[in-house]
């Protein structure tokens, strides 16, 4: 039977005219549908050319239908490559936009096609030019629809995820290459970035935006929304999106005056349990890398480091206190948290009155100087009033029952205006530390000596009166 | 100024002058020197005076030497070579040229045939020093042949004369030969042998009068200090040197009366008597090293096991003595210094008998041989064998002994009975003055009832220490804590790492083996508190005498709970199994709070553990109520670990610790505000009324830290140090050991060398090319000076010439008078 058929469709190609029969028993073999005949107008060769133009989009509809439909990937890879072979020698010369578009829709909206077709298509025709810049426009359009029905209806389409995924494996720096592309490109990206994506998606798109998407982009700086938006997310998407746009203020000239401000309300205790820490706190280091951030702002941030050292892991601990020490070592202006001379001793105000309106503050600073006037809750660095306090937090620090924080915190020691005689600390090494790197390291660690515990008068049960204190609440 | 010139030159000169006087500076321009007026470093410094004047003329003189000659030699094929003596050394005078021209002429008139003899006149050959011509030398020979018995003589004439004589020794040769030399070299010395006698005899009676004059001398003196003594002793200088009779008495009560006197002396003699009545020290007991009381403590142990034995095999009535106690002492101290064998063995098994009475040694040795499970022991050499055999035995897991052991000890016979009181009487004795034997005491004195007595007697005094957990735990497998105690002390008393080299590590076995126990004992369920109890005990006595094989026992265990925490995390919550440690783990982690020093900085052991602690409440999820209380028990355990040294843990937020931090509020303010909230979560009335003591608590140890902290200093900035200006940074200098100037210091050998011959190579073309320079310069003197010799020579010729033509004119013009007009000269005038 498929012999038959083939040896049809070949008599057909030989010689379109006197075979012309051939192609309805081609076509009532692949559309099963019966069509009820026209009614005929005018003569037959416009008939026989409406009935073929019927037939050819009854056709087209079928392979598309195959694809969506979910059939065997093979069937599916085959109805594609038809269909790319359609659009190719539909007008010769030129690439039938009108019915490419359709059948692209069709495969990525559908959720039953088969990677195979996926991958086939990109393999095989997305090196052509024509090919690719009319899928970036179709890419572009179909986002927009998507977005604007998820707009419609508040809560997101499941449909739409598959289709994104697809968009993102589609995504390579490579189509950008002239200015059509380009700009075809950037409109696709930028469709793309305005739908409600996925989380993993959006962590996938974030991770790559600034080095794979942004500097081909035609105009960069409309992704800021997108970058605000994402900022709004918190935690190591935060932290992504603020990389982008730190990309964007210091490359393309971009105006965010609260760009630290952001920064510092990511510091959270959470950043400390989160999986991606290390990738979190890389990028914290490089934003605050830079020499030029107001002293106030950096003391706040070693103050809002040391607060967190307060009750993260040991781990974490060593990781903020190396940010600590970093911060103060590149704004000597902070020194003053670590070593605040003693005031002259004032002469006695004549004028006690006016000593009053001081209130607070003053009597916080006066005598003790034992209130932490540090606002933890502020905002905003510069409401923080950080510069004027002092980092008890690290004295304590001195006593964790980790010995390595407690080694970090000894560095801190030393006076580090003297630039020759410190350095900063690397933070890449602690930056992956965790509880068991740490008990690993001090499991292997080679034993010099052990000392053995000393009684005066040898406990004689396991739990001991002697140690009850430390097990209040405990019947011992 | 003039004169300070003046002065040195006059000295150079006189210095030159004195040296050498040709040398003296005859050309002037020789005494033009460079005088150098800084030192610079680098520069070349040898000679500081360069007599650059005296350079030049020499430089000229060379090259008019060289340079000039072969400039004379240029454009001509032949050479003038003159070989005559002195011509081309001009430091020759003529007298010397012409001696050497002599010398020569007379080389070559004598220098014909070098090997032939002379005519005659003036060579003579010579034998000893002789000539041959002169008559001594033949004389000898002669004279000898002329007498009637040649043949003697002619040897001796062979022996004194051929060959020069010198072959043959001859006696009183030197002799011989000093008196010829002597005669040949001065006859005056030649005496006669009247004259020496008179000389010998000369000298005696010089020597004898010289030793009558001495004896002379010494009597005289003898008479003159006998003299002098009589004088003396007629004085009575002598007299306060001898004591006179009778004078003792009086001067003894003179040196007492004396001694009364003087204070001290009086103060020392009663310190002196009184020392009399001190009590004089005494030789204690020496203290005993470790090794010993190890030692005492397993005799003690031997014993009390050979007593056991004993009593277990005995008869019930009247065998073993009435008096356990004394025989037990008795026995062990006789079986320690038992000798092996010999007569002394004999002795001393005699002595024994005699002390033990008639009983003892024959019934046991009847009781062994009729014993059929024994077999080892049927030698019949002595008790002490089999009973170590049979301690091995025991030690090596026969559980069916013990029972029958048990059986036997159940037995409910007085006297029995009254021996197990007594032995565990003897065991608190001892065990309150011995180290390892404590816990065997103490274990007694918990379990006071008769029953445990019973069952400690039942145990082997002599335990081997257990090659496996598997011995052990059949050992003690369904024995009470008292008894778990017991069996271990013995087996420490017995296996004390004193006593032998090897005990150490099997001490080391079996700290692995009791922390295995342990741990299988904390996760039994209802939890033997007890058990763990001694167990720690053990354990805690045990530490410090393996402590790094403890470490890592407890570092191994820590890994494994370690691992499992991480499995734990890593696997789904719906597995079911708790990430939580388990009671085991707990209870471990407080045996090594216990065993170690929790105040140490870093601690081999607790470090990691107390890392443990933190990951666990860190990170555990908290799904079920056992959880929680794992958890606050993690929470306690880490207060324990961190209140001795005051070390803060973040995990587990307990007030009491910190009371020191310095960020003590800030640390609280979490748990504050969650007490706080729980205010409004409406708790019973107990709880709530802890909450609000706790509350005030925090909020009353927070102000105080409010009041009590300052803002940061750094240590050892003081304002003082910080007020002083900065201080002028210093540099030091460095010098280098073995500088050179213009040595190149580029640590590539290579390229410095390179560059060397660089510079060498310009030094020598520089040179070269100077050298050239000035040999042009010399040359163009040269040139200059031949070209006006020549001019000169022209010059001459030609006003010779023009003379001779002015000459001739003037003669025309005077019609050949030769201007000599008188007329003219006259008008001329």
């Amino acid at each position: 039977m498929t012999r038959s058929f083939s040896d049809l469709g070949e008599a057909l190609l030989q010689d379109p005219v006197s075979n012309a029969n051939n192609a309805a028993h081609l076509l009532a073999a692949v559309c099963p549908c019966g069509e009820a005949p026209a009614p005929v107008v005018g003569d037959a060769e416009a008939t026989y050319r409406q009935w073929l133009l019927r037939q050819y989009t009854a056709l087209l509809a079928r392979l598309r239908g195959l694809i969506a439909g979910g059939a065997l990937p093979i069937v599916q890879t085959r109805a594609l490559s038809t269909l790319m072979d359609l659009v190719r020698a539909e007008w010769p010369g030129e690439f039938a936009a009108a019915t490419f578009s359709p059948a692209l829709e069709a495969v990525l909206r559908s959720r039953k096609a088969a990677p195979e077709v996926i991958s086939a298509f990109l393999n095989k025709y997305l090196a052509y030019a024509d090919v690719r810049y009319h899928t970036l426009k179709v890419l572009a359009k179909a986002a927009a629809r998507s977005a604007a029905e998820a707009a419609a209806s508040s809560d997101s389409d499941a449909a739409e995820q598959p289709e994104a995924g697809r968009q993102d494996m589609v995504s390579d720096a490579d189509l950008a290459r002239n200015v059509y592309d380009r700009r075809a490109w950037s409109g696709a990206w930028l469709a793309l970035l305005r739908m409600p994506l996925p989380d993993d998606i959006f962590r996938k798109v974030l991770v790559r935006l600034h080095a794979d998407v942004l500097p081909h982009l035609i105009n960069p700086l409309l992704l800021t929304d997108f970058l605000t938006n994402a900022l709004d997310r918190g935690g190591l998407n935060g932290m992504l999106a603020l990389h982008g746009i730190f990309t964007l203020v210091t490359r393309h000239g971009l105006e965010y005056p609260r760009f630290y401000e952001r920064l510092y309300q990511l510091l959270t205790p959470a950043a400390f349990q989160a999986r991606q820490r290390a990738r979190f706190f890389e990028l914290a280091d490089v934003f605050l890398s830079s020499g030029l951030v107001p002293a106030y702002t950096a003391a706040a941030f070693a103050k809002r480091f040391a607060r967190l050292a307060l009750t993260a892991p040991p781990a974490g601990a060593l990781v903020s206190i190396a940010f600590v020490h970093n911060l103060l070592r590149r704004h000597p202006a902070c020194g003053v948290l670590l070593h605040r001379p003693p005031r002259p001793a004032a002469p006695a105000d004549p004028n006690p009155a006016s000593c009053a309106p001081a209130g607070e503050a003053d009597a916080a600073a006066g005598p003790g100087g034992g209130v932490d006037v540090y606002v933890e809750v502020a905002p905003d660095p510069a409401l923080s009033r950080a510069i004027e306090s002092s980092l008890w937090e690290l004295d304590s620090l001195r006593n964790h029952y980790c010995p390595q924080v407690a080694a970090v915190v000894g560095v801190l020691d030393k006076d580090l205006a003297d630039r020759k005689r410190t350095a900063e600390i690397d933070l890449a090494p602690l930056l992956p530390g965790s509880y068991a790197s740490l008990a690993n390291s001090e499991l292997t660690r080679r034993m010099k000596r052990v000392p053995t515990a000393f009684y005066a008068e040898p406990p004689r049960r396991l739990l001991d009166v002697n140690c009850a204190a430390d097990f209040a609440g405990w019947a011992i | 100024m003039a004169k300070r010139r003046k002065a040195p030159r006059k000295a150079q000169q006189a210095a030159a002058a004195a040296v050498s006087k040709p040398a003296a500076a005859s050309n002037p321009f020789e005494r033009l020197h460079s005088r150098k007026k800084f030192a610079i470093l680098g520069k070349r410094a040898k000679g500081e005076q360069r007599p650059s004047g005296k350079l030049r003329s020499e430089a000229v003189e060379k090259r008019e030497k060289t340079l000039l000659v072969e400039y004379k030699q240029l454009r001509k094929a032949n050479a003038f070579i003159d070989r005559r003596f002195g011509e081309d050394d001009d430091t020759l005078t003529a007298e010397e040229k012409a001696v050497a021209r002599f010398q020569k002429e007379r080389m070559k008139a004598i220098g014909g045939d070098r090997f032939a003899l002379g005519d005659g006149e003036g060579e003579e050959l010579t034998h000893l020093g002789r000539f041959l011509s002169e008559g001594g030398l033949g004389e000898a020979p002669e004279s000898s042949d002329s007498d009637e018995d040649g043949g003697a003589l002619d040897d001796a004439v062979v022996r004194e004369f051929h060959f020069g004589g010198g072959f043959v020794r001859k006696e009183g040769a030197a002799d011989v030969s000093a008196g010829s030399t002597g005669a040949e070299q001065d006859p005056e010395r030649r005496r006669t042998k009247k004259e020496v006698m008179e000389e010998v005899m000369a000298k005696s009676k010089a020597a004898r009068s010289a030793k009558r004059e001495q004896r002379a001398e010494d009597l005289d003196a003898t008479d003159a200090l006998d003299a002098q003594f009589a004088a003396l002793v007629a004085q009575g200088g002598l007299a306060d040197l001898v004591r006179p009779k009778g004078s003792r008495r009086d001067r003894v009560a003179a040196a007492a009366a004396a001694a009364a006197q003087a204070a001290e002396d009086i103060v020392f003699d009663r310190a002196r008597r009184e020392l009399v009545f001190e009590a004089k020290a005494t030789v204690g007991d020496r203290t005993h090293t470790a090794e010993e009381l190890a030692e005492a403590e397993a005799q003690r142990l031997q014993a009390l096991e050979a007593a056991r034995q004993r009593r277990m095999r005995a008869a019930p009535a009247g065998v073993g003595g009435d008096d356990p106690d004394d025989d037990c002492e008795a026995a062990g101290d006789k079986d320690a210094a038992a000798p092996a064998g010999g007569y002394a063995a004999r002795r001393h098994k005699r002595r024994r008998a005699e002390a033990a009475g008639p009983s003892g040694d024959a019934l046991e040795d009847d009781f062994e041989v009729s014993d059929g499970d024994r077999g080892g022991s049927g030698d019949g050499s002595g008790s002490e064998d089999g009973e170590d055999e049979d301690t091995d035995e025991d030690g090596g897991a026969a559980t069916g002994l013990q029972a029958r052991q048990a059986a036997r000890a159940a037995g409910a016979h007085p006297l029995q009975q009254s021996l197990r009181a007594a032995s565990a009487a003897l065991l608190r004795k001892y065990g309150a003055g011995a180290a390892g034997g404590g816990a065997g005491a103490r274990g007694a004195e918990l379990g006071s009832s008769d029953a445990v007595k019973a069952s400690l007697a039942a145990l082997p005094y002599l335990l081997g220490l257990p090659a496996s957990y598997e011995e052990f735990a059949a050992l003690v497998a369904g024995r009470p804590a008292e008894e778990l105690s017991a069996a271990m002390g013995r087996m420490r008393a017995c296996n004390a790492a004193a006593l032998s080299a090897d005990n150490r590590r099997r001490l080391q076995e079996f700290y692995g083996v009791l922390v295995q126990h342990f741990a299988l004992r904390a996760g039994a369920r209802p939890l033997p508190l007890d058990e763990l109890d001694v167990l720690t005990v053990h354990l805690l006595a045990l530490t410090p005498e393996v402590p790094v094989y403890a470490a890592t026992v407890a570092r191994a265990r820590l890994q494994r709970l370690l691992d499992r925490l991480a499995a734990a995390l890593r696997g789904s919550p719906a597995d079911g199994a708790s990430a939580w440690p388990g009671a085991r783990g707990l209870l471990l982690l407080k045996l090594w709070a216990t065993l170690f020093p929790a105040s140490d900085r870093r601690h081999a052991v607790l470090t990691p553990a107390a890392l443990v602690a933190g990951a666990c409440l860190a990170l555990c999820p908290l799904a079920r109520a056992s959880d929680v209380a794992q958890g606050l028990f993690l929470a306690s355990l880490a207060l324990h670990l961190t209140a001795p040294a005051q070390r803060l843990a973040p995990e587990a937020l307990t007030f009491a610790v910190f009371g020191k931090a310095a960020a003590l509020p800030e640390l609280l303010a979490p748990a504050m505000s969650a007490l706080r909230a729980l205010g409004a979560a409406g708790l019973p009335q107990a709880l709530e009324t802890q909450r609000r003591g706790a509350l005030a608590a925090l909020e009353a140890a927070a102000a105080a830290r409010i009041a009590a902290r300052r803002p940061l200093q750094r240590r050892g900035a003081t304002s003082a140090a910080l007020a002083r200006a900065p201080a002028a940074k210093m540099y030091n200098p460095r010098f280098e050991e073995d500088y050179a100037a213009g040595r190149d210091n580029d640590p590539d050998r290579e390229r410095a060398e390179q560059r060397r011959l660089k510079r060498q190579l310009q030094k020598e073309k520089r040179g070269a090319m100077r050298e050239l320079r000035k040999d042009a310069v010399f040359i163009g003197g040269v040139r200059q000076a031949e070209a006006a010799a020549a001019a000169a020579e022209l010059r001459g010729t030609r006003r010779a010439n023009f003379a001779i033509l002015e000459q001739q004119e003037a003669d025309a013009r005077s019609g050949g008078q030769g201007g000599m007009f008188k007329s003219r000269k006259r008008g001329h005038k």
